[in-house]
């Protein structure tokens, strides 16, 4: 073993617990000592469980001592996004009007993972109810992106992109509405999936908007969400939105063969509709050169426009946003964040006709997805604009002023991972996204692992 | 645009805010008026020659017995 311990992808780590050469205590302390260190920097978590860690380490050890190996994520360090519900420990949502909230029970995914024998490393940084940020007004600082440290780390699942990139955790548990598993994976060069609407469990965790809600893992790999998601994945009769679908084994899927793949480029997203900057540009037409190497067909597709797309999701979330939010903003503005306060505000002005039309256009444009993956197996289309910004630049109305690249699939529900596909000259990363058909997780899960394979990003780490 | 007309403008659009029932900060109010082209923005891309049968995107199962 020549990678340090906090190097170590799940994939990697897993045998070595199976067979008894690595114990969850040390990799475990190993964790908690890198958090220790580093995360003072990072700023990539709200709060550090280390007595619940060991304890989970100790028993996972105990357990596959006895010869009660659970699986790939037994004996695993993983941390989970502030917004998700954790028995017994803090969860603020990052934010003030929940500065002194314990629940009683998990979330559905935190049950799961616990159920997969995972260590729990602590709570991650978000923006404010998955929504306002990057704010300076918050119980806590947002976090900073591993790469350099001045700059953003993309949101709202911004402590787990963070975590992950710098080696704070294995994997971590995000959510996305708009893009905030993907715009983090973007800017802190790891991979995340969207998984289907409807895949992992939203029990449990505080909703930005309903109907556009995800949870999904992020991670250094692929492959390593691939495990994350085989253990949340699956149906849950206490959220209204879950499918009751059967969980195809994801693992299985990452045979690494793109030969005879057909894969639509939505190029006009990112340089057409919008332009993203010369480095993403770049990094997409390799990309595209990698795919055709391997076999897979690669041929340009038309959407409806990204505007559309993101006026369609806008209209959706900050309606829904606004309804969860309203009593509570007017009872007590003081005590959200500046930024969350005023893009929600200013959403009281959408109407109800703004919604339902939303609404409608919503089922057009999930059909003219639906109909596009029907002619290839997946879509490609870039990630971000841009490598990560400046900290301290990003604009309180952002998510007003510019589409997301993101969320047509937040809109359309389709899984959708990012993976890393290149770094800037200043050696920033970015990433593309990968799209397929409704419950096509499997196949989305393995573009993202032989295009990881088939290129040296996985490589790289950040020097923190 | 003269300067009454924007001045105008904006006090229109903080009657709106308040109207809501909030209470922002002058400096609040100005910085969500200047954002408020990018929101028209968007609601004016949002489809509306809808046939009167075009369902939403939404899903409701009543949650009864099946049997």
């Amino acid at each position: 073993m020549t990678a340090p311990l906090h190097q170590l992808t799940i994939a990697e780590a897993a045998p070595l617990i199976e067979r008894k050469e690595l114990s969850p205590v040390e990799l475990t302390d190993a964790f908690l000592a890198r958090i220790e260190a580093v995360d003072p920097q990072l700023n990539a978590f709200v709060c550090v469980t280390p007595e619940r860690a060991r304890a989970d380490a100790r028993r996972a050890a105990d357990e596959i001592a006895a010869g009660n190996y659970r699986g790939p994520l037994h004996g695993i360090p993983v941390g989970i996004k502030d917004i998700y519900d954790t028995a017994g420990i803090l969860t603020t949502c990052h934010s003030h009007v929940h500065a002194d909230r314990v629940p009683e029970r998990d979330a559905r995914s935190v049950e799961m993972l616990r159920d997969a024998g995972s260590v729990m490393l602590g709570k991650l940084a978000t923006h404010e109810f998955a929504f306002g940020g990057p704010s300076w007004d918050l119980p806590f600082p947002p976090a900073r992106n591993p790469w350099d440290k001045t700059r953003f780390t993309g949101g709202s699942s911004s402590g787990s992109g963070a975590a992950t990139a710098g080696g704070l955790a294995m994997a971590a548990m995000g959510s996305d509405t708009a893009g905030s598993i993907r715009m983090p994976a973007h800017f802190c060069g790891v991979a995340g999936i969207k998984p289907t609407y409807g895949r992992v469990s939203r029990r449990g965790v505080a909703p930005l908007a309903f109907s556009l809600d995800h949870c999904g893992p992020l991670a250094w790999t692929a492959r390593d969400c691939a495990l994350v998601l085989q253990a949340v994945a699956g149906y849950d009769p206490a959220d209204p939105g879950s499918a009751d679908r059967p969980v195809p084994d994801y693992a299985a899927a990452l045979d690494g063969d793109l030969k005879g793949l057909r894969i639509g480029v939505v190029r006009h997203f990112y340089d057409g509709d919008e332009h993203a900057d010369a480095d993403v540009k770049a990094a997409m037409a390799a990309a595209l050169e990698t795919f055709a190497g391997t076999g897979a067909t690669v041929e340009e597709v038309k959407l409806s426009p990204l505007q559309d797309f993101h006026a369609c999701g806008m209209a959706i979330m900050l309606s829904e946003a606004y309804a969860i939010h309203e009593p509570v903003l007017k009872a007590t503005p003081e005590k959200y964040g500046e930024i969350f306060r005023d893009r929600l505000m200013l959403s009281g002005l959408l109407t109800s006709a703004d919604y339902v039309q939303a609404l409608r256009m919503r089922r057009q444009l999930a059909t003219e997805v639906d109909a596009m993956l029907t002619r290839y197996d997946v879509l490609v289309t870039a990630s971000g604009w841009s490598p990560a910004p400046e900290l301290g630049t990003v604009p309180k109305f952002y998510l007003f002023e510019k589409a997301l690249l993101t969320i047509p699939f937040d809109v359309s529900g389709h899984p959708a991972m990012t993976v890393c596909n290149g770094f800037s000259a200043s050696g920033l990363p970015v990433g593309m996204q990968i799209v397929g058909p409704a419950f096509g997780d499997a196949t989305v899960l393995r573009v993202g692992d032989a295009y990881e394979r088939a290129t040296e990003w996985r490589a790289r780490r950040p020097k923190i | 645009m003269s300067d009454d007309t924007s001045g105008a403008a904006f006090e229109a659009f903080a009657v709106r805010i308040r109207a809501l029932g909030f209470n922002p900060s002058e400096a609040s109010l100005r910085e969500m008026h200047a954002a408020m082209p990018h929101l028209e923005a968007m609601r004016a891309r949002l489809r509306r020659s809808f046939a009167y049968a075009d369902e939403p995107a939404h899903v409701f199962r009543p949650q009864g017995d099946d049997r």
